[in-house]
């Protein structure tokens, strides 16, 4: 059994004092303790951002790819070797901007991957530009005016798109967070957290107290994760109240399932070599 | 490849024309696959515009005893299914030529709309064989390619057999209804005595069997060879039939192919393939390919071996969506930010296609780059007779991929470990004490991120390593033709096939020319390259773009250039005999 001591890599995290990515941290290296993963049986893929850096504080492996790409990446890497555990970690720019159509696209192919997005409604590491979550009249460096565009939701668009797990988590109840993940981890399919995760440096706004101030946890509510109208319903929910924990939940086949050629195992793992002549033989 | 010799080869050309949807594509295929189980040789074109139903059409079939690498200008036979092709197409009838067409489908003062009809008029009533046959409209082209085969006497069980390999596999009575609607347009022509019969080609006996594919079936014919079992694309001519050859090989060859939202998915997901130890590839066009560019430096930093495969249309933008060109050359050789080491090649024939994706792959892995292939629309859906891959000695090398045992005896694995060679032994996620993370930035040997400028020059100066012994590799641009010629042409990629039957054809008239070949640009070889270039009096470059894209890769590399240049850009590939004639003007 893994502890999550053990699965502290070397290499400090280099996020702000204070920033909710480290609760999140902590939260995953809990999760997969608790899931009990094997660190090498697990990859972490992560895009470009703040939140992105994460696979490089966890012993297990990874990759930190390019920006907006890491949902096609685990996608095909949990395809080729389907025995690995693949966490994907997005931010709110990474998986809702520049990323939005992989991250449709994943969820309608419901890859078994745990997806966690690290939104804090803002760009962080690019020094405080306005995000696709930020809420309407949000002041920053590229809307001084205040953000004319609607928030995308990213739990509705999940819904719609056929999502299996739909959730939501606070940096600011990490203990809540890792059962979620936990659950995340354990679930056949794609399984989306959305993680309200206050930047202290650039956002004002939305910070701890914020936040703390609108999450409740849907467990206490009686709030059925299998009625999708009463999860479209709670997704939507946005404002003085904001609910955390599963939203919806419901087992489909997964995409790897549908691959006839993993029936033989791992891809990876399979011999390399084929037999081209039959298909030489067609041509002539 | 074997040249054809110095002998006239004579060469048939045969065109079918009409709207998109009156099966010119299965026709043309018809009529080079029966030409091809006569034993002949044969080579094709096919035009075509981006539309699915009208436009214009054509299909071009160059079969010959001898071996015949471009397509000819004139042809001998021409079959209009429709009035436009008749038209369009009629100067390119040679004296003597013949123009088969639907007598009904057609104005009544045929000659009058033709004046520059320099052959015979054929008129076969197409529509009404079909009729009687109570066979589908769409049928015409099937006793058209019957009547064809009956005025140049050409042996009807070739044609028989050709029908029934392409239609038996799907259905019995579908190869009988063609065959019989084959076999009343080849017994119009013959029985009724209103046209000329002539013995234009004659088979060949005891001819080998040859294959009959495009360069896309030979590059996904070599990726599979090499192993390939995952395969992402987004459809986009000329690549799409790569994509539509995996699919439909999917389950027999136990490969998982994808059509994926875009093509940055497409290749990422290969990149994420290849990443967890399997073989992957992802082609497209250069659209496509300009939205996988800041993959393929991904790739490179992640040491990630990667193959594209770049099928170039004319540009920029959506350009001529269904022609000719090669007009990427110096976008792939430079494609996304940064200094990386990379791989570029470009075949010339089916071939090369098939043997060079297969080292491709090889060269991806062993070195950890990415690797790109450039065809263009002409190879890749050109057909040609090809003879079975000879599939002695290729091996597949996966260069440092570590084993299980391999790393357990290395205590403290370095992904990207500062090797001799630049190349770092290579775990896979899952195996057991390897774990690292594959970083975009740049990193320490750990592959944690990295930002001191000792440790960033010392890891780019590893990677770059990777060339001294990936360079000898490389092969140098071959020289064909007479040794010591007067005047040599110097071209890339798919030009190889009109400049080889152009040159021959100079020979035959006397003129002293050779052809120098290129298929790898990069990295460039250019050892080998200088002492052929060495060895030259007077060069020709031949190139389908407006830049002549190779000469400004031989300046770059070798201080070099051409003495006189030769392009074309209008989205056709060259005619042999435009091109002899250009090449000619160019020594003169």
């Amino acid at each position: 059994m893994t502890t999550p001591e053990e699965l502290r890599a070397t290499t400090i995290p280099d996020w702000c004092p204070g920033c909710g990515d480290h609760s999140i941290l902590m939260s995953v290296k809990g999760a997969i303790a608790d899931a009990g993963l094997e660190p090498h049986k697990t990859l972490i893929v992560s895009g470009i951002g703040c939140s992105s850096k994460l696979p490089h504080y966890v012993k297990t492996y990874g990759f930190h790819g390019i920006h907006g790409r890491p949902l096609p990446i685990a996608t095909a890497i949990k395809l080729s070797n389907h025995e690995l555990n693949v966490i994907v970690i997005s931010g709110d720019g990474d998986c809702y901007g520049i990323g939005m159509s992989h991250f449709i696209h994943a969820v309608r192919r419901n890859v078994n991957l745990t997806l966690i997005v690290h939104d804090n409604q803002i760009y962080g590491l690019t020094t405080g530009q306005t995000s696709p979550t930020s809420d309407l009249g949000f002041k920053t460096k590229t809307t001084p005016f205040g953000a004319v565009e609607d928030a995308v939701r990213p739990l509705s668009l999940a819904l719609a798109a056929g999502g299996t797990f739909v959730s939501r988590g606070f940096a600011g109840n990490p203990k809540h967070l890792r059962g979620l993940i936990v659950e995340g981890i354990r679930h056949k399919g794609l399984a989306l957290i959305d993680v309200m995760q206050p930047c202290v440096t650039f956002n004002r706004v939305n910070t701890f107290e914020w936040y703390r101030q609108r999450a409740y946890d849907l467990a206490q509510t009686g709030h059925d994760p299998t009625d999708w109208m009463a999860a479209v319903e709670k997704a939507r929910e946005w404002g003085d109240k904001i609910p955390i924990g599963i939203i919806y939940r419901q087992e489909r086949t997964t995409y790897e399932e549908l691959m006839p050629a993993l029936q033989a195992g791992p891809l990876a793992k399979q011999p390399l070599e084929g037999d081209i002549r039959p298909l030489m033989e067609r041509f002539i | 490849m074997a040249l054809a010799d110095e002998e006239g080869s004579e060469v048939l050309s045969v065109m079918i024309g009409g709207q998109a949807g009156y099966g010119i594509m299965t026709s043309g295929e018809l009529i080079a696959r029966s030409f091809s189980r006569g034993g002949l040789h044969v080579h094709t074109d096919v035009e075509y515009p981006s539309l699915i139903r009208g436009g214009h059409n054509t299909y071009q079939i160059c079969a010959s005893a001898k071996e015949v690498s471009g397509i000819r200008e004139k042809v001998d036979v021409l079959i209009a299914l429709d009035d436009r092709t008749l038209r369009e197409h009629t100067t390119e009838v040679k004296e003597g030529g013949q123009a088969l067409f639907d007598l009904y489908a057609t104005p009544i003062d045929v000659k009058k709309s033709i004046p520059d009809l320099k052959g015979e008029v054929v008129p076969v009533p197409l529509s009404d064989i079909v009729k009687e046959k109570k066979g589908d409209t769409v049928m015409r082209n099937t006793v058209a390619i019957g009547a064809c085969m009956g005025i140049i006497d050409y042996d009807f069980s070739y044609l028989e057999s050709a029908i029934r390999s392409t239609f038996g596999k799907k259905d019995e009575s579908v190869a009988n209804a063609n065959v019989d609607a084959a076999r009343a347009g080849y017994d119009f022509v013959i029985d009724k005595g209103k046209c000329s019969v002539r013995k234009r080609i004659s088979p060949v006996p005891g001819a080998p069997r040859r294959m009959v594919l495009t360069g896309n079936d030979s590059v996904a014919l070599g990726a599979l060879k090499a192993g390939l079992r995952w395969y992402s694309a987004y459809p986009m001519t000329p690549a799409s039939s790569i994509l539509h050859f995996m699919a439909a090989n999917e389950k027999s060859m136990g490969l998982v192919v994808r059509q994926t939202e875009d093509e940055i998915a497409a290749a990422c997901m290969a990149i994420g393939a290849s990443h967890a130890g399997v073989r992957s590839m992802a082609a497209t066009s250069g659209g496509g390919f300009c939205l996988m560019t800041e993959s393929v430096g991904l790739a490179a930093m992640t040491e990630t071996p990667m193959v594209y495969v770049l099928s170039q249309r004319p540009g920029p933008s959506t350009g001529l969506a269904t022609r000719h060109e090669q007009g990427d050359l110096q976008f792939a050789l430079d494609a996304s930010q940064g200094d990386f080491v990379r791989v570029v090649l470009a075949p010339g024939d089916n071939n090369e296609a098939f043997y060079h994706t297969f080292k491709a792959f090889n060269l991806a892995e062993k070195y950890q780059v990415p690797v790109i292939i450039i065809s263009d629309r002409y190879l890749s859906e050109s057909l040609t007779s090809t003879l079975p891959f000879d599939l002695e000695g290729m091996v597949i090398d996966r260069g440092k991929l570590m084993t299980e045992e391999e790393l357990a005896a290395t205590p403290d694995y370095l992904r990207y470990e500062d090797t001799d060679d630049g190349v770092s032994p290579r775990a896979l996620p899952g195996m057991k004490g390897g774990m690292y993370t594959a970083n975009g930035d740049d990193h320490y040997e750990s592959g944690e991120t990295n930002e001191d400028p000792v440790v960033r020059t010392k890891l780019m100066d590893k990677r770059f390593r990777k060339l001294a012994r990936l360079i000898d590799e490389i092969p140098g641009p071959k020289m064909y033709g007479p040794p010591d010629a007067d005047a040599t042409i110097v071209t890339w990629g798919s030009c190889k096939g009109p400049c080889m039957d152009a040159m021959l054809s100079l020979n035959r008239k006397g003129l002293s020319v050779n052809l120098l070949h290129f298929v790898y640009l990069k990295p460039f070889p250019r050892r080998p390259a200088l002492e052929q270039l060495k060895k030259t009096r007077f060069t020709i470059g031949v190139e389908c773009n407006r830049t002549s894209q190779l000469d400004r890769l031989l300046r770059e590399e070798l201080k070099f250039s051409v003495d006189k240049k030769i392009r074309k850009f209008d989205g056709r590939p060259y005619f042999v005999e435009p091109l002899a004639a250009r090449v000619e003007e160019a020594m003169a």
